[in-house]
């Protein structure tokens, strides 16, 4: 077995001390930090989402393959800097403003740090503004909006609205999701996406900045 | 019927005078405000009595959480939040006047050693304090009025509910690969708790359910795998399925929230014959439930969210669910408490309606 292959492996079976060993073995005997990101790190956490849209891992095996992914990503992202090799994208993530629930959040922004985006997690209770802010700040491409109640949901349209008067809603796209969050209400709101689950989300924001991808 | 014969009927699928009426799920406490604000008279002091509905099966006063109980301990506090230890000694973050569940800061058990100085501190099982008072006088006075007593309640009754309340969400399922061991000794030992102080309770008093709180489902299914499940939860569960049948206690309920389907064989398996309160938002369809497991009860499945809409777009909800009432072992109720953005006539209309659909006069 190979040593991305290793990597694979411990990440897809959620075996965090394993991922950490390896990746720094792997970077000490040469392999180039954007092969171990593509061939092992993505390609498990694709695997891990396949396998959770089949019903074979749950959350629970979500979880500690993220955990996995984050102690193997930890060795690999100064290379990466240095080797000025991008991520396919910058997501502005958080719990909109008068919600605290923030596991499906959390979980949402592990899978698409898996994908090879670049997360900035707002956290939860995040008024409009400040994903505003953000935006103006970080040069992001997608806006992720969770929200677990009714009501709270409402403050969705509130954050689309605030990047509208901002000029800024056509330089990104707004996915959504939460308990209950419908398609239906991501059209309602002018969102560009809603995804059911952390995996389908990775998915879709992949799809979403696919055309800036292939450009580079 | 009483209401303790109709709901024990109801729940085995035995004959009806009709199915219950119940009001269980209440409004979020913004929602209530909301009410107040809207003309709710003054002597309506709840959501379910002003509507005289059956009555539902009641916890009966012990203690099954810490013991001693644990103070709410405010920590922090100013105009938008407070921050607080609660019952459980979890660190957390509720927003003022606004409908929202906690933002969970730090929770007591991350390891074996603080699991064992909790265990050894709250929850030994044969603390004296965990029955005390007139639970006793009240299990009998409510079996004379033929109501139904419950053991098990929220929020200090559930194999991974108390579970979750210790480690989290997050560090909990990954405990489930990281530390099985110490998942199994916690849920085991919390069973044990149960067990411990219900056979001292159905002793005296006549229990007709036991209830366990988990809300280990969201909309996509549930947290932990079919087999997990059947690993960590299963052999407990069958515990007090054998300690249901010694005394002759004929339902065991589950409140899952959101979609359960994946965990309904292994949870009839282990000795489950009731089930709440399948979200319409998690894509639960309470017909297509009724057809695909004859044997569990269901309640809930009315859709929360249509109370917001119109009096017609209610009545057409509680009309959805008509073919599920019709085969029975079926309690309809709302999937979950009552959002913000229902407003007092709404609700009336709601409660009016559905006593009309079960037929209570």
């Amino acid at each position: 077995m190979t040593i991305k292959q290793a990597i694979y492996d411990a990440v897809v079976n959620g075996d965090s001390p394993a991922a950490d060993r390896l990746v720094v073995e792997a970077l000490a005997a040469g392999i180039p930090a954007e092969e171990l990101m593509q061939e092992a790190l993505i390609a498990a956490m694709a695997e891990v989402g396949a396998r959770f849209e089949r019903g074979e891992y749950y959350v629970a095996e979500m979880l500690v393959s993220a955990h996995a992914l984050k102690a193997g990503l930890k060795h690999v992202r100064p290379y990466l800097t240095t080797a000025a090799v991008a991520p396919i994208g910058t997501v502005v993530i958080g719990t909109v403003k008068g919600d605290l629930h923030d596991i499906g959040k959390n979980l949402v922004g592990m899978m698409l740090e898996g994908a090879g985006f670049r997360v900035i997690d707002l956290g939860v209770n995040v008024p409009a503004s400040r994903f505003v802010q953000a935006v103006q700040e970080a040069g992001t491409d997608i806006v992720a909006l969770s929200a677990l109640l009714t009501t709270t949901m409402n403050s969705m349209q509130g954050v689309v609205e605030a990047l509208k008067q901002a000029g800024l809603r056509e330089r990104v796209k707004v996915l959504v999701g939460g308990a209950s969050v419908s398609q239906d209400f991501a059209d309602q709101i002018g969102a560009d996406g809603f995804a059911p689950d952390a995996a389908a989300a990775a998915v879709l924001a992949r799809r979403l900045v696919a055309p800036a991808e292939a450009t580079t | 019927m009483n209401d303790r014969e109709r709901f024990i009927a109801t729940v085995l699928g035995e004959p009806v005078d009709r199915p219950p009426y119940w009001l269980n799920w209440g409004p979020w406490a913004t929602t209530w405000e909301r009410w107040e604000r809207e003309g709710k008279p003054v002597e309506v002091t709840d959501h379910r009595s002003f509507m005289d509905p059956d009555r539902v099966p009641t916890p009966l006063p012990m203690n099954t959480g810490p013991c001693p109980r644990i103070e709410r301990t405010v920590l922090a506090e100013d105009d938008e939040s407070v921050t607080f230890i609660d019952s459980w000694g979890i660190k957390r973050r509720d927003l003022k006047g606004m409908e929202a569940m906690s933002e969970f800061l730090e929770f007591p058990v991350k390891d074996r050693g603080d699991w064992e100085a909790y265990k050894a501190r709250y929850l030994n099982p044969d603390d004296p304090r965990r029955l005390e008072g007139d639970w006793r006088e009240v299990g009998l006075d409510w079996m004379a009025k033929g109501w139904p007593i419950q053991l098990g309640y929220y929020p200090d009754g559930g194999v991974f509910g108390a579970f979750r309340w210790l480690m989290g969400d997050e560090a909990g399922l990954m405990a489930f690969h990281t530390m099985p061991d110490l998942v199994h000794d916690i849920m085991d030992h919390l069973t044990d708790l149960y067990l411990t102080v219900w056979e001292k309770a159905a002793q005296a008093v006549r229990a007709d359910s036991i209830h366990l709180w988990e809300d280990h489902c969201y909309r996509g299914g549930p947290l932990i795998s079919p087999k997990m499940w059947g690993e960590f939860l299963g052999p407990n569960y069958r515990r007090i399925k054998a300690f249901a049948r010694r005394h002759d206690i004929r339902v065991i309920s589950v409140d899952t929230d959101g979609n359960p389907d994946r965990l309904a064989a292994p949870m009839i398996e282990s000795g489950v014959n009731w089930l709440f309160p399948l979200e319409v938002a998690a894509g639960c369809d309470v017909n297509v439930w009724r057809l695909k497991y004859p044997t569990l009860a269901l309640m809930g499945g009315i859709d929360k969210r249509v109370l917001a809409k119109t009096p017609a777009a209610i009545d057409y909800e509680l009309n959805r669910v008509r073919p599920a009432l019709e085969q029975g072992r079926y309690i309809p109720d709302l999937d979950h408490l009552i959002p913000d953005d229902v407003s007092w006539d709404n609700y009336c209309h709601y409660a009016h309606a559905l006593k009309r659909l079960v037929g209570k006069a």
